[in-house]
C-alpha cells in the first residue's frame, strides 16, 4: 500500500503535540497526528471510578507494554524490574490528547530564575545543571498565549515570586472556592506571607462549544465531561480538525523513523490497530510521546547513519531525565472540633482549594542552608473524592497492621463522615544526574516485539533537603489553620505524571540533543516538543511550560516551512 | 450482628448468570464468601460484604478476560493457603470450623506476611463492591454510597461506558 504524504507528521497528541497541529493546520499545512492510544471523546467520559482509577483503561496493559525500572536496592546495588512484575506503572494517559485529558490542571508558570539555574545558584556537585538557551522573556508571550488558547482561570495577586506578565489578569476569573481557601489566606498572612491563588487550566466561563466547569468533584485521573478542562484534545486538536487540514490516526504505534542517508527523516513507520506496518511521509517530523517514550523511539530508530539511535551521535538521547522532586503531605479537619457553620462550609463538595505557597521559591535561610538556593512550590488540594481509594487507605493502622471486621467499618465510617483531609503536594527541582536516564532494555520486548524502555531512576540528595524544607512550611500553615494529624512524606520516588528531559535543548551540539528551537542538531527535519527538551524543570508542574514551548516551536517550524 | 440489614435486596447485577462452579468450586466460593464476611461483617454500623454482593462481585472480577492471569491465580491460590492453615491449626477443613474458629484463623493469618497481602487484596475488591457503580454488581441500589454519604459524581456511566465495554465503545471512534 502506498504511503500517505503530509507536510508535518506528529507522533503523540498531548500538550507538546497539539499546539503544533493547531498552529500549522491553521496556516494551511497538511498535518497528521499518530497517536498510540484510542480516541476517547467527551461523551465517553463518566465519573466511573473503576474505569478511571482501578483498571488499565486509560493506560496500556503492563502485560503487553511493560517498562523496566532500574533503581538501587537496599544494598545500594542497581536492580532492574519490569513494571509488569511490580505493578507500578510509569504510563500516563494513553489516548488522543494524552495525559492532559486526565490532569488536574494546576498550572504555574516557570519563573525567570528557572531559565538560568546554574548562573543564579551555582554548580551543585553531582548534578548536571545548566542554564536554558532561552530566557523567560522569550517564553512569556507563549505562556500568555496558552492562557487564552487553552484557557486558564485565576486571579493575579502580587507576591514575592510573581513572574512578569504581559497581561494584568487571566482571561477567565477564578473558579469557585471552598471556605478553606480564605482560611489558608488568613493563616498565611498571620505567618507573614501570601497564599497564592493557583491558576487552573479549567474554564470558569463557557467558551465556544466548551462548557464551564460544573464542579463534579472528580477531576484529576478523570476525563472531563464538560470540556472545561484544557486538554490538548478539546482545546486544540478539536479546533485543528475543524480547520480541515489535520488528520488524527488513533491506535497507531510508531516504531521507527526512517532517514534518507543524508541526515533527514523521510518516513514514520507505525503499527495500525490490526498490527499492520504502515508509513507516513512528511517534510517535517515532530516527536512528542512524553519524555520516556520519545527517547525510546529515537533510540529504536537506529540505522547506519545513526548507529546509536536517531539524533544520538552525541550519545545524549535519553540522558538527564528528570521528574519533579518533593512529595506529599496532609492534615485533617474534624468536623466535631469546628464551629457548626465552619464544618458545613468545609463539607461542600466540588469547590476548589486553589492555594499554593511560593514564598520559598527561592530559599535564603542561613540557618538551614549556607547559601541562597532554589526552593519550590507547595499546592494545597482536598483529598480526591474517589471512594474506593479512600476506603483502601483505611485498611491498615499506623503500624502497618491490617484492620478488618467491625473496627475497620467504624474507621471507614469515621473517615468518610466526620472529617475532611487537606493534602499538599511539594514541587522542587529534580536535579538532572548521570543516574537518571532512558535506554532500551536488552531482554524485554512489548507486544509488537520492540525493546521496551529501561528507566534508571535516581535522585540527588539535594532534592530531598529542599523538599523537606518546603514540607515543613506547609505543615506549619496546616497547623496554623487548625488541621490535625499533620504528616508528610518526602522521598526520591519519581512522580510518573511529571517527567521531562532526555533530549535537552541547548546551543552546543556536543552537550545537547536539540537546538534552541527544539530542532535536532543532527537531523534537519526533526523537532521534539514534549517535555524532553527541558534541561531543568523548574519547581512547578510541567504542562503549561510544555504547551507554551510547543507554541514557540510552532512559530519556528512555520519559518522553516516558509523556506521550503 | 445487628438487625439493620436483614435481607438481600433483589437486584440486577453484571455477575448474574455466572456459574460460580466455572471459576471456583462450591467449597472455594463458600470459603471466600465466609472470609469476606469476617473481613467486612454486616453489623449495626452498616452493610457488610454479603449485603454489597462482594462474593458475586469477586466472581465477576475473576471472569474478567483483561485481568492479569497471575493476579487471578493469586486470589485462587490464597483459598488453598487458608485451607492449609485451617488443617494446620485445627486439623479440619475451613468450612467445618465454627464461626469463632474461622475468626481466630483469620486473626492468625492476618499476622503473617502472605496473609496480610492476600487479605488486603480481598479487602480491595470488597471496597470495590461497596463503592463502585451498582451496574458492576456490588453496591445494590447504592447501599454503600448511602452508608458513607458518598457522592459518586456526575455523569455516571451508561452501559457502553462501563469497564470493559468502554474499550470496544471507544474503538469505534474515528
Amino acid at each position: 500500500m502506498a504511503s500517505q504524504k503530509f507536510d508535518v507528521c506528529i507522533v503523540g497528541s498531548g500538550a507538546g503535540a497539539s499546539p503544533i497541529a493547531y498552529e500549522l493546520s491553521k496556516k494551511g499545512y497538511k498535518v497528521v497526528v499518530l497517536e498510540k492510544g484510542p480516541w476517547f471523546k467527551t461523551k465517553d467520559f463518566s465519573k466511573d471510578e473503576i474505569t478511571a482509577t482501578r483498571r488499565e483503561v486509560y493506560t496500556p496493559r503492563l502485560e503487553y507494554e511493560p517498562q523496566v525500572i532500574e533503581s538501587k536496592n537496599d544494598q545500594g546495588e542497581w536492580e532492574s524490574k519490569s513494571t509488569y512484575t511490580t505493578g507500578n506503572s510509569f504510563w500516563n494517559g494513553n489516548m488522543v490528547g494524552g495525559s492532559t485529558n486526565l490532569m488536574s490542571g494546576y498550572f504555574h508558570r516557570m519563573k525567570p530564575n528557572d531559565f538560568k539555574l546554574l548562573t543564579t545558584y551555582g554548580k551543585i556537585k553531582g548534578a548536571n545543571v545548566v542554564d536554558w538557551p532561552i530566557d523567560y522573556d522569550e517564553m512569556e508571550p507563549y505562556f500568555d498565549k496558552v492562557e487564552k488558547t487553552v484557557g486558564i482561570s485565576g486571579r493575579v495577586v502580587n507576591h514575592s515570586a510573581l513572574e512578569p506578565r504581559s497581561n494584568e489578569n487571566f482571561p477567565y476569573p477564578p473558579l469557585a472556592e471552598n471556605a478553606i481557601s480564605s482560611r489558608l489566606d488568613k493563616g498565611a498572612n498571620e505567618i507573614g506571607y501570601i497564599a497564592v491563588p493557583i491558576p487552573r487550566a479549567i474554564l470558569s466561563l463557557p467558551e465556544g462549544s466548551r462548557s464551564s466547569c460544573f464542579y463534579s468533584n472528580y477531576c484529576g485521573s478523570y476525563g472531563c465531561a464538560s470540556d472545561a478542562k484544557g486538554s490538548a484534545r478539546v482545546a486544540l486538536l478539536d479546533k485543528a480538525l475543524e480547520i480541515g487540514k489535520c488528520t488524527i490516526i488513533p491506535n497507531s504505534k510508531v516504531y521507527k523513523l526512517e532517514t534518507n542517508g543524508t541526515g533527514k527523516i523521510i518516513s514514520s513507520w507505525y503499527y495500525d490497530a490490526e498490527g499492520n506496518k504502515k508509513n507516513i511521509e512528511a517534510k517535517l517530523f515532530v516527536i512528542a510521546c512524553q519524555a520516556v517514550e520519545t527517547s525510546r523511539l529515537l533510540l529504536m530508530s537506529k540505522n547506519k547513519e545513526f548507529p546509536n539511535g536517531l539524533a544520538n551521535n552525541s550519545g545524549l538521547v535519553g540522558k538527564n531525565l528528570i521528574f519533579s522532586a518533593g512529595g506529599t503531605g496532609s492534615g485533617t479537619f474534624r468536623y466535631d472540633v469546628l464551629a457548626k457553620e465552619d464544618a458545613e462550609q468545609l463539607k461542600v463538595p466540588g469547590l476548589f482549594v486553589n492555594r499554593a505557597i511560593q514564598h520559598w521559591y527561592e530559599i535564603d535561610d542561613k540557618k538551614e542552608f549556607s547559601q541562597k538556593i532554589k526552593g519550590g512550590t507547595v499546592d494545597f488540594l482536598f483529598e480526591h473524592a474517589n471512594g474506593i481509594s479512600k476506603a483502601i487507605r483505611n485498611k491498615k493502622d499506623n503500624e502497618g497492621n491490617l484492620v478488618y471486621g467491625s473496627s475497620l467499618k467504624t474507621k471507614i465510617k469515621d473517615y468518610f463522615l466526620n472529617q475532611r483531609k487537606l493534602n499538599f503536594e511539594v514541587f522542587a527541582d529534580w536535579l538532572p544526574t548521570d543516574n537518571c536516564y532512558v535506554s532500551l532494555d536488552e531482554k524485554i520486548v512489548d507486544m509488537w516485539g520492540d525493546p521496551v524502555a529501561k528507566i534508571r531512576v535516581d535522585n540527588h540528595p539535594h532534592d530531598i533537603e529542599v523538599g523537606k524544607y518546603l514540607a515543613k512550611k506547609a505543615e506549619a500553615l496546616l497547623e496554623k489553620v487548625g488541621a490535625t494529624d499533620i504528616r508528610s512524606s518526602i522521598n526520591g520516588s519519581p512522580p510518573t505524571n511529571l517527567m521531562a528531559g532526555g533530549c535537552r535543548f541547548g546551543d552546543d551540539p556536543k552537550t545537547s540533543v536539540l537546538d534552541r528551537n527544539c530542532k535536532a542538531h543532527e537531523v534537519e527535519n526533526l523537532f521534539v516538543t514534549d517535555g524532553s527538551f527541558m534541561p531543568t524543570g523548574g519547581s512547578v508542574t510541567y504542562t503549561w511550560t510544555i504547551y507554551a514551548n510547543a507554541f514557540r516551536v510552532a512559530d519556528a517550524m512555520l519559518e522553516d516551512l516558509k523556506k521550503g | 450482628m445487628g438487625g439493620l440489614f436483614t435481607s438481600l435486596p433483589s437486584i440486577s447485577i453484571v455477575g448474574q448468570g455466572i456459574n460460580s462452579n466455572d471459576i471456583l468450586s462450591q467449597t472455594q466460593f463458600s470459603l471466600i464468601a465466609s472470609v469476606q464476611n469476617i473481613l467486612f461483617p454486616s453489623d449495626s454500623n452498616g452493610p457488610g460484604a454479603s449485603y454489597v454482593m462482594a462474593d458475586k462481585y469477586l466472581l465477576w472480577v475473576l471472569t474478567d478476560k483483561r485481568m492479569d492471569p497471575e493476579e487471578k491465580e493469586y486470589i485462587v491460590n490464597g483459598i488453598s493457603w487458608v485451607e492449609e492453615k485451617a488443617e494446620e491449626n485445627y486439623s479440619l477443613t475451613y468450612n467445618k470450623l465454627s464461626q469463632s474458629q474461622k475468626e481466630e484463623l483469620i486473626t492468625d493469618i492476618a499476622k503473617e506476611n502472605w496473609g496480610k497481602s492476600w487479605l488486603g487484596v480481598i479487602l480491595n475488591f470488597i471496597f470495590e463492591a461497596l463503592l463502585s457503580d451498582p451496574q458492576y454488581g456490588g453496591n445494590p441500589e447504592g447501599i454503600g454510597w448511602d452508608w458513607l454519604q458518598h457522592n459518586p459524581g456526575f455523569p455516571q456511566p451508561t452501559v457502553p461506558l462501563l469497564y470493559p465495554e468502554i474499550l470496544s465503545t471507544v474503538s469505534k471512534n474515528q
